[in-house]
């Protein structure tokens, strides 16, 4: 299965049409807002606390190349090597010199969002490097031959029945839909696998500038591992995870796992600052840091989108959004999906590709009155959708593809409706034209793929302007 | 990659003058914030109720000469047949007891793991000390050192941690004000000067999963079992 965010429409009429997709979409997400929501609750004032956030993404993105030049020179004081891509196969070559450079066959992986920007799993293999997810989530959808439907639960699409055919199918198992059984195998395949790899690799939540730390939040313990057992560690994160102080963590811990799984904090939340240390017994020999851009600095130099980089990858906005709830995650096209992905993905892979995203949403609010940190979700994607029909105004940065949605018909419509009403005769005339013929319009080509979810609109007979005028005693 | 790094902080530089569209004139401190929340109450008694809920056991025990003593249930009710531990030598007389009384093979994490994965990995229960707790949340937390390694607290199925009741902070950003980690302070316009522990971990319960329908499950890749003797 491969992503591709041009097949959307096909791709989500399809999933709208698939009823068990439905019911396990229906499942998970009432169970995952339950969560988020009872989590909440047992805070005070979470509106401040939602400021806070948002003000620390602020602050940390306003100071950015001198936050990322402090993070580079702890990180290396620390012993840990920092590599940066520009674009993803500069990154991937980056692994993959890393990989050969330590002769690594098998590579185990944490949850990484970056990783699937890259699709490293599919680099590494073509070059004879096997990288297995040890996430339980990701390990299924690998299994599958699927990319994640979510950013924190990836196989949320699927039920306990279908993984139990994929184990059956893929490892052998009894086809038994037993979790907790499906669970321990996982285990005892990946235990082994953990201790066979030469090389961890997982993604970043968030990276600590003063002191050079690079933390993972994870429930798990995949990610331990990962960043323990094999000799090699390579960490892989976008250019805006970096904030500027240990004391930035706790509010935005406090507001990212409640938000994810409605945890108070997850299991486990690992601060990495360099590799074994001398004296130490174990934990990786060498540790690598890639920074990727991949579009984000051209995302950065617009005022308005740059509010887009404040994520912190809750899925929150996923879980709520009406659209995610009836399609799931793959028919985006993209790893990043719902919401946030109707933003990110087309100012990474161009509006000519994925412009038609920023449509596939009702603007309802209901992402930006969940964010965490208050990332205004809806008119960035009015922005967005300005900008894929049109070139940017002046004075802004362009984003990669403006106009690249552009619509001729649409666009002709609209030329139309303006010199309607540019002209009180011409407006008058159709206005007449309207009331004669409106009730009989031929639903035929754009009009009749308009109305087949619509209702089509029936002009009075006699128009507003004819009434008053019309009035008696006037 | 030195030229990808000029040419992606040229292009952060020239950006970053750029106004904010949204301004927030909001502080970005927690502090303020933190003092409007409701009293945690009695540290001890909020880090056992948070432990418990995902999963944690915890057991007060009145000091360390009191700790052999009682662990020795959990050793029967996990059926503990082996563990191990750093070179500690605060450990000895619960090393002693376990081996003794209790029957239980001891093995010493003490050489680099090269040389002993398979026992590690093979081991019941990992018996660490602890750096210190959060009671908001009942978080654990662990700084491995030279005398007890990572995987101690991560490889074996059961953990058995023991925290001192003195160690207990209230929240996160309390425990960062302690100064424990690093020796700068957190927040304030001072660098922190010396390296950090290469590695540190907090810990709420044992590993778990939610992975297939959201179900909880207990024990994916850490410790199936977390065990908290709260000393003092």
């Amino acid at each position: 299965m491969k992503a591709d965010p041009r097949q959307f429409r096909q791709d989500s009429a399809r999933a709208i049409g698939d009823p068990t997709l439905r019911a396990n979409l229906r499942h998970t997400l009432g169970r995952i807002r339950a969560r988020r929501a009872e989590a909440l609750a047992a805070i005070e004032d979470v509106e401040a606390l939602r400021r806070i956030g948002n003000a620390i993404k602020q602050e940390s993105l306003r100071r950015l190349p001198r936050l990322l030049e402090q993070l580079e020179a702890n990180l290396v004081r620390n012993g840990v090597r920092v590599h940066w891509a520009e674009t993803l196969a500069e990154a991937n070559g980056i692994v993959l010199a890393i990989a050969r450079a330590n002769g690594v066959r098998l590579a185990v992986k944490g949850k990484s969002m970056v990783s699937e920007e890259m699709e490293l799993n599919a680099f590494l293999a073509e070059h004879g490097i096997e990288a297995i997810e040890a996430d339980l989530g990701e390990y299924i959808v690998q299994l599958a031959g699927q990319p994640p439907s979510h950013i924190v639960a990836p196989a949320m699409h699927m039920n306990r029945h279908q993984v139990a055919a994929l184990f059956h199918d893929k490892l052998g198992a009894p086809d038994v839909p037993d979790i907790e059984a499906m669970t321990a195998l996982a285990r005892r395949i990946l235990r082994e696998k953990f201790q066979r790899a030469g090389m961890g690799i997982t993604g970043v939540n968030f990276a600590i500038a003063e002191t050079g730390t690079l933390c993972l939040v994870e429930n798990e313990g995949n990610g331990r591992m990962v960043t323990t057992v094999p000799p090699v560690h390579v960490a892989l994160m976008g250019i805006e995870k970096v904030i500027a102080r240990l004391a930035d963590l706790p509010p935005l811990m406090r507001l990212l796992t409640r938000s994810a799984t409605g945890q108070p904090i997850s299991t486990y939340f690992n601060w990495i600052s360099g590799p074994r240390r001398p004296g130490e017994k174990d934990g990786p020999r060498e540790v690598h840091l890639v920074i990727l851009d991949n579009g984000r600095s051209a995302i950065y130099a617009d005022a308005q989108l740059r509010e887009t980089l404040d994520c912190v990858r809750c899925g929150a906005c996923l879980n709520i959004c009406p659209v995610f709830e009836r399609i799931g995650g793959h028919a985006y096209g993209s790893m990043y999906m719902g919401p946030i992905g109707k933003l990110l993905t087309p100012q990474m892979a161009g509006l000519g590709q994925a412009g038609h995203l920023v449509g596939a949403s009702t603007l309802c609010g209901a992402c930006f009155e969940v964010c965490p940190v208050q990332i205004p979700i809806p008119a960035l994607l009015l922005r967005l959708r300005q900008e894929a029909s049109q070139p940017s105004p002046a004075g802004r940065a362009l984003v990669r593809g403006a106009g690249g949605a552009r619509n001729p018909a649409e666009a002709m419509v609209w030329k139309g409706w303006q010199v309607l009403h540019d002209s009180a005769a011409a407006y008058r005339v159709f206005a007449r034209l309207a009331a004669l013929a409106g009730d009989r319009l031929p639903a035929f080509g754009p009009l009749k793929a308009w109305a087949r979810h619509r209702a089509l609109p029936r002009p009075a007979p006699r128009s507003l302007h004819r009434l008053l005028r019309d009035r008696p005693g006037e | 990659m030195s030229d990808a790094r000029t040419r992606i902080l040229e292009r952060l530089r020239r950006a970053e003058s750029v106004r904010p569209y949204y301004a927030n004139t909001e502080p970005a401190r927690e502090r303020e914030w933190l003092a409007r929340q409701p009293a945690l109450g009695d540290l001890a008694a909020r880090f056992t109720r948070e432990q418990e809920l995902v999963g944690g056991r915890v057991l007060p025990v009145a000091g360390w000469d009191q700790v052999p003593a009682a662990v020795a249930p959990w050793v029967r009710e996990f059926a503990i047949g082996s563990a191990a531990t750093g070179a500690v030598p605060r450990l000895d007389p619960l090393r002693a007891h376990l081996a003794g009384a209790l029957g239980v093979r001891v093995l010493t994490y003490d050489r680099e793991i090269e040389a002993q994965r398979a026992a590690i990995f093979g081991v019941d229960c990992g018996i660490t000390t602890v750096l210190g707790a959060i009671a908001e949340t009942g978080t654990l937390i662990l700084i491995p050192s030279p005398a007890e390694p990572r995987l101690l607290s991560l490889a074996p199925p059961i953990h058995l941690a023991l925290l001192e009741r003195r160690a207990l902070h209230p929240t996160m950003a309390a425990f960062l004000e302690s100064g424990a980690f690093g020796s700068g302070t957190p927040g304030s316009a001072a660098p922190l000067v010396t390296t950090p522990p290469s590695n540190l971990v907090m810990i709420s319960g044992p590993s778990r999963t939610a992975d297939i329908e959201l179900t909880l499950t207990i024990g994916v890749h850490g410790p199936k079992s977390l065990l908290i003797a709260l000393i003092g």
